[in-house]
């Protein structure tokens, strides 16, 4: 090998080290950035020559081999279903806790209101010409029905408060796909041509994350260097660039709550999805709503429909002060839907509680009181959903407060099972700025040795040329 | 494993979250002095909690509904016993100017005694409490017996809880004690008949109402009897009732209250464990090579 050979080959090695150093310090200013994977500049031995007469090889020197990213397929392909998962537990989580309706120790609640209404009536049984009597349990009845209404009016605000929240994730879930769509595009003309687009790699990487914690969608690649996106339930909501777009229309049969809408981009029919089609916070906001949620404002109306029905029987059973026949103490409608939140008692009874029929009969009026202690006695009476009112009222704070501390323990263990998995990423992928100093210096050390080298050859050159003058 | 900052910074995130997450439950056990704030705190014991408040409304009205039944029925007591005073007085009476010695002046104003007697009788049997007449079952609006002494109650009987779904009679039926339906004398007849005969001075007729005004004195200690039974079933009751509401307030907060010191001992161990994860996050994220590097 020839002086000048050598130099070239310190030249080769000097240009690798420098976009070594390139890539360390593309690494270090990425540490914190979303989505970003360490990049690793490979180095290479370059191509050595032959010695004449097979007397083996002068090395090459180094080249750049190729700038590749640090993954671990195993870990990525885990991190959409924990990304959904957790988001969804902890959306779930999030919604029911925020809903304080069953707290214990709010003074004023349904609990409360019942027990007033039964216990006056307890009392007007006592002495049903009372007139007092009779004013405080129209009274009692009137906030018992207006505690029902709150009660329902804080459910349902809960669940419009997930619509809200939906509605806007949805919008981030089109504009994700679409930037996807675009990737893959993008993404698979350049690996066509052999090459590693490690940003495009990135922004894909970072915005298939969101939609996992936003939908729940997981990836499946093709071997064109797409990603397709498929939902829990098995719809593909994107395959290469053709992103189907989500939409929102209100259910009538959901007391007008959302439901998404899922329109194929092969412009086929839209589809509404179901409950467990949809996972990530999306679909953890759908399960407080339509679950939790959804159950206890449902069996509240059954509650308050069936409190009505029995009471207004009991009513019409017995003789007001005046001696005729009982009527409806409350309205609730003519199913159970929406009784909690239109439940009232009968506005004639705050300015005339003579129409509480409390006696037995037309003629034992006005002390008879035997009929509204049968109205107390339907506390106990069992309802059409089995239980008394009591039980009722227990069954629905129980069921609620289970799903709440299941989707509280489960997004502890979701997060858990994240976390681990985040950290093994980073294990992998992430940038350690210790790691990527230590890789300066070495490079660092690199280059001035080469640059020695480099001066070595110099003085040689100049050793030789200083011999022909 | 390999770990890089932004691991440690995650950690230290997470974990500061946790330790405030757990800080703040343990603040809000000890300044609300509730264990159970939420059903999601502890479904079963939210439920029972219900039950329980529930419960103890049930009670307490019953409770109220024993003791205003207790108070009445004192007061019925009360009326009896003037009756009786009444009843006590006119058979004396009967008995004394029965003795055909007395002149007809002297049975008139015996009369005139009998005829105040029957005044503080009525005046007893038309007791009210509260707002209603005692004594005039369902009819209890109105005084039951009229100026003339006529009954206008019914036979109403009021019945009153004395447990869930358990009744006692909480008053006397006038229309046996006082008007005798059934078999008995009617009371206010009977002193009327012993006026009409001390002033028609007739003393056979006088010595017949003795028998009746006995008869009537029966009818009324009945009554008191039966009274004074109910008295005690409603005492009882209310004592049993007490105890009831009690239970239920002690079960109410060992289901729901905070232990104080066990809640301020987790606020404490939650403090301490936020102040060691950031004290551990200062010391470890401080530690970096370019900082080395740079001395």
């Amino acid at each position: 090998m020839d002086l000048v050979s050598l130099l070239n080959n310190t030249a080769n090695g000097l240009a690798a080290i420098q976009g070594r150093v390139a890539t360390i310090s593309n690494n270090i200013a990425n540490a914190s950035t979303p989505g970003y994977a360490r990049q690793n500049a490979n180095l290479a031995e370059g191509i050595p020559s032959a010695l004449a007469g097979n007397r083996g090889f002068i090395g090459g020197g180094v080249i750049l081999n190729n700038v590749t990213q640090s993954r671990d397929d195993f870990v990525e392909a885990q991190l959409p279903a924990a990304f959904s998962n957790s988001s969804s537990s902890t959306a779930e989580s999030d919604a029911l806790a925020s809903v304080s309706t069953f707290n214990n120790g709010s003074a004023g609640d349904l609990t409360d209101a019942l027990g007033t209404f039964y216990s006056s009536l307890t009392a007007l049984a006592q002495n049903a010409g009372d007139s007092s009597l009779r004013q405080s349990t129209a009274q009692a009845a009137a906030w018992l029905a207006a505690t029902f209404n709150r009660t329902s009016v804080a459910l349902e605000q809960a669940r419009t408060g997930t619509d809200s929240s939906i509605r806007g994730l949805v919008q981030q879930v089109n504009a994700a796909l679409t930037q996807v769509g675009d990737l893959n595009r993008r993404i698979s003309i350049i690996e066509a041509s052999g090459s590693q687009p490690s940003d495009l790699l990135d922004q894909r990487h970072d915005l298939m994350d969101q939609i996992s914690q936003l939908i729940g969608a997981t990836q499946v690649p093709d071997a064109y260097g797409n990603i397709s996106l498929v939902l829990p339930g098995g719809t593909t909501l994107l395959s290469a660039s053709a992103a189907a777009t989500l939409t929102m229309q209100a259910d009538t049969a959901n007391k007008g709550h959302l439901d998404i809408v899922f329109a194929p981009p092969d412009g086929s029919a839209p589809v509404v999805f179901g409950q467990g089609d949809l996972g990530g916070q999306i679909g953890g906001l759908l399960a407080a709503r339509d679950g939790a949620l959804g159950k206890a404002s449902s069996d509240l109306d059954t509650l308050a429909f069936e409190f009505a029905r029995t009471m207004n029987a009991q009513n019409r059973a017995g003789y007001t002060l005046d001696g005729n026949p009982g009527g409806d103490l409350f309205t609730a409608g003519a199913t159970p839907s929406d009784a909690a939140a239109v439940i009232a008692s009968n506005p004639a009874l705050s300015t005339n509680p003579a129409l509480i029929a409390a006696a037995q009969y037309a003629n034992t009026v006005p002390g008879d009181g035997s009929n509204a202690q049968a109205m107390a006695a339907t506390q106990s009476a069992v309802l059409s959903n089995g239980l008394d009112v009591q039980e009722g009222l227990a069954k629905i704070v129980a069921d609620f407060g289970t799903a709440s501390s299941n989707a509280t323990d489960q997004a502890n263990f979701d997060k858990t099972v994240l976390q681990n998995l985040q950290d093994s990423r980073q294990s992998t992928s992430g940038v350690s700025t210790d790691d990527e100093m230590v890789a300066l210096m070495q490079a660092q050390h690199a280059f001035e040795a080469m640059a020695k080298v480099i001066n070595a050859t110099d003085d040689l050159l100049q050793a030789l040329i200083a011999l022909k003058s | 494993m390999r770990v890089t900052e932004a691991t440690m910074y995650q950690h230290t995130i997470d974990s500061a979250n946790i330790a405030l997450a757990n800080e703040a439950k343990a603040q809000a056990q000890v300044s609300s002095g509730l264990r159970v704030q939420s059903p999601g705190d502890d479904p079963q014991a939210a439920a029972m909690l219900v039950r329980q408040r529930f419960n103890q409304a049930q009670i307490t009205a019953i409770q109220n509904g024993t003791q205003s039944a207790t108070d009445e029925l004192n007061a019925a007591d009360s009326a009896l016993d003037g009756l009786n005073t009444v009843l006590a007085r006119a058979q004396v009476l009967a008995t004394q100017f029965g003795n055909d010695t007395y002149t007809e002046t002297d049975r008139d104003a015996a009369a005139s005694e009998i005829d105040g007697l029957i005044k503080q009788g009525m005046a007893n049997l038309n007791t009210r409490f509260g707002s209603r007449y005692i004594f005039g079952g369902n009819k209890d609006s109105q005084a039951p017996f009229d100026d003339n002494g006529v009954y206008r109650g019914d036979s109403g009987v009021r019945q009153v809880e004395v447990a869930p779904g358990v009744y006692e009679d909480a008053s006397v039926r006038a229309d046996i004690m006082a008007v005798g339906t059934g078999g008995g004398v009617d009371i206010l007849q009977t002193m009327k008949d012993l006026s009409t005969a001390l002033r028609a001075n007739d003393g056979d007729a006088i010595r017949t109402n003795i028998g009746n005004l006995t008869t009537a004195c029966n009818q009324v200690s009945t009554a008191r009897s039966q009274v004074g039974t109910s008295v005690n079933i409603f005492t009882s009751a209310t004592n049993a009732c007490a105890a009831q509401v009690s239970d239920a307030k002690r079960v109410i907060g060992e289901l729901g209250d905070a232990d104080v010191m066990d809640a301020s001992s987790r606020l404490s161990l939650a403090q301490y464990a936020l102040n060691a994860t950031l004290t551990a996050a200062a010391k470890t994220l401080n530690i970096s090579l370019i900082d080395l590097l740079n001395r």
